[in-house]
Parts: C-alpha cells; structure tokens; sequence
C-alpha cells in the first residue's frame, strides 16, 4: 500500500488514480463519522462530498504530523458538527449521572422485549446516545483508532474519549440488565 | 446471562459496520466532480485575468483620453550624458550578487 506521503504527493501533483485511491481508501471512515452524526439518509452522501472537497482543498496543509486517516476524520467530524449546528439539531450530552438516563419509557421496554432479540435493543439504544458518544463509539470499535487518534480527530482531550467510551458501554450494560429483568418477569 | 456475555454481546453490536454505505460509483463520481470543478476554476482565472487586462487598457485609455496625456522621457534625456555611470551602477551591483552567492550565503548556511 502507498504511504501517506506517496499518496499526498501524488494527489498535489495532478494524478488521478491517486486521487482515487484516496477517498477509496477513506471513504469507509468519512461514511462511518456522518453516518454517526447525522440521522438524515438523505443528507449523508452530500455530506460525504462537501468533505471529500473539502480535504482535497486542504490537502496541500496537511504536515505528517498525524496519519492520514485521523487528519481526513477530522475534516469529517468539523463538517458533520458544523453540519448539525446549520440545522440547529440538538447536541446533547449525557446526563451526570448516568441513571437518569432511559433509552426508552418503561411502558414500552416490554412491547419491545416481546418484539425483538436482545441485540436489536442494544443496537436501538447505540442509535439513542447523542452523536458524540456514537462517533467516539464508532471510531474505537468500528475503525480500530486508539484513544489519541480519535482525541485528533474530534478535539476531545483523551480523558474525555476515555470517559465518553466507559459512560456509553457502562450505559448499554445497564440497559441490558434491565432488559432481562424484564424478560425473567415476563 | 452473566456480566461476561452481557460485555461480550454489546462488544459485537458495537463492532458492526454501521448500516450505511456509499455506493461503489462513490470515488469515480468524486474524481469526476473534483476534475469538472478544477476546469471550472481554471476557465474562471482565466477569464479574470483576461477581464482585469482588458479593464486596465479601458481605464489607461479612458485616463489619457481626460487628462490629455502625452507621454514624454521627461527627466530622463539627461541620462544620455551618463552612460558610463549607468553601466558602471549595473556592473557593480551584478558583481555585489555575485559575491553574495558565492560567499555569503554559503557561510551563513546551517
């Protein structure tokens, strides 16, 4: 595989193929970021444009002091926040004290636990925490970044990754639990 | 289902690929774009630099046209008497470069 600066180079001088090579190479990662922030379908693909412009634009500033792949995540994350903050969506946070927090209203957990596999409510409730803890989420898991990479990549200080991973897994266990508390009643 | 297989369980949600993906056209469609939107660009600098050109000749003729302007050497005829120092002036500036690059530049080099 080229290198970062093979590439870079390659792309600043004109060649096309490398120019593909890129975004192929990234275009999993940039979809996974909008993917994350933003809910709309039918905005991500655009989204996904405007920041594969937007790091072509940019990619004479790029300096090597990070990889590739963590400069272009967060090109990604700007654009998708930035993105949330021009349709004026919410950007929540988690509360404290994480026992405040329901993914879904106790009425209807036990529709859904006659309804769907554990799984799906896991899933469901991945898509319930706000953007933030899903990109971070997504990052760690999906993409494999470590702790500083997605730090890089999102301007989080590497405490707040850490804290946002552990709140969000921390959340999703105790929503299990209580999910087959419902299941042994029913 | 113990704590172990709770972590297990979440751990394989949470390493899905998430369920949205860019179709396979996605990266020529953006090497096209980025190429149209390069021609674009190069069509627009053209056409200013050409428009600026254009507007600059407009606004010298327009300026000589009110003020009447001839063009003359004015003061500098006089420079007919001088030739020697001009020559003179140029050569020993030619010679100040040269000693620059060939010896200062290399001693003040890291």
């Amino acid at each position: 595989m080229t290198s970062d600066k093979a590439l870079v180079n390659a792309v600043l001088n004109g060649d096309r193929r490398a120019l593909h090579d890129f975004i192929k190479r990234h275009e999993r990662l940039v979809s996974h970021m909008v993917t994350k922030l933003v809910d709309d379908k039918s905005d991500r693909e655009e989204l996904c444009q405007d920041i594969f412009l937007k790091a072509y634009e940019k990619l004479g500033e790029f300096n090597f002091q990070s990889k590739l792949s963590t400069w272009v995540a967060t090109i990604a994350y700007r654009h998708g926040v930035n993105h949330l903050r021009k349709r004026k969506m919410k950007w929540a946070d988690l509360p404290e004290d994480t026992d405040d927090w329901n993914f879904v209203e106790p009425e209807n957990l036990q529709q859904l636990v006659e309804e769907e596999d554990m799984e799906k409510i896991i899933q469901r409730n991945v898509e319930q925490l706000p953007p933030q803890y899903r990109v971070v989420l997504t990052l760690f898991h999906v993409d494999g970044m470590n702790y500083n990479e997605i730090g890089e990549a999102t301007g989080m200080p590497e405490g707040t990754v850490k804290n946002y991973l552990f709140r969000a897994r921390h959340l999703l266990k105790e929503s299990v639990k209580k999910y087959l508390g419902q299941e042994e009643i029913l | 289902m113990d704590e172990q297989e709770i972590d297990k369980k979440i751990e394989s949600v949470l390493m899905r690929e998430p369920d949205f993906q860019l179709p396979s056209t996605f990266a020529d469609r953006m090497v096209s774009m980025i190429t149209a939107k390069q021609q674009t660009s190069r069509k627009w600098e053209i056409f200013w630099i050409a428009f600026t050109g254009f507007l600059f000749v407009v606004a010298v003729g327009v300026s000589v046209y009110l003020t009447g302007f001839k063009p003359s050497f004015s003061a500098f005829p006089f420079l007919n008497n001088y030739a020697g120092l001009i020559v003179f002036g140029a050569l020993f500036i030619g010679f100040l470069n040269w000693v620059e690059k060939k010896f200062l530049q290399i001693k003040s080099a890291p």
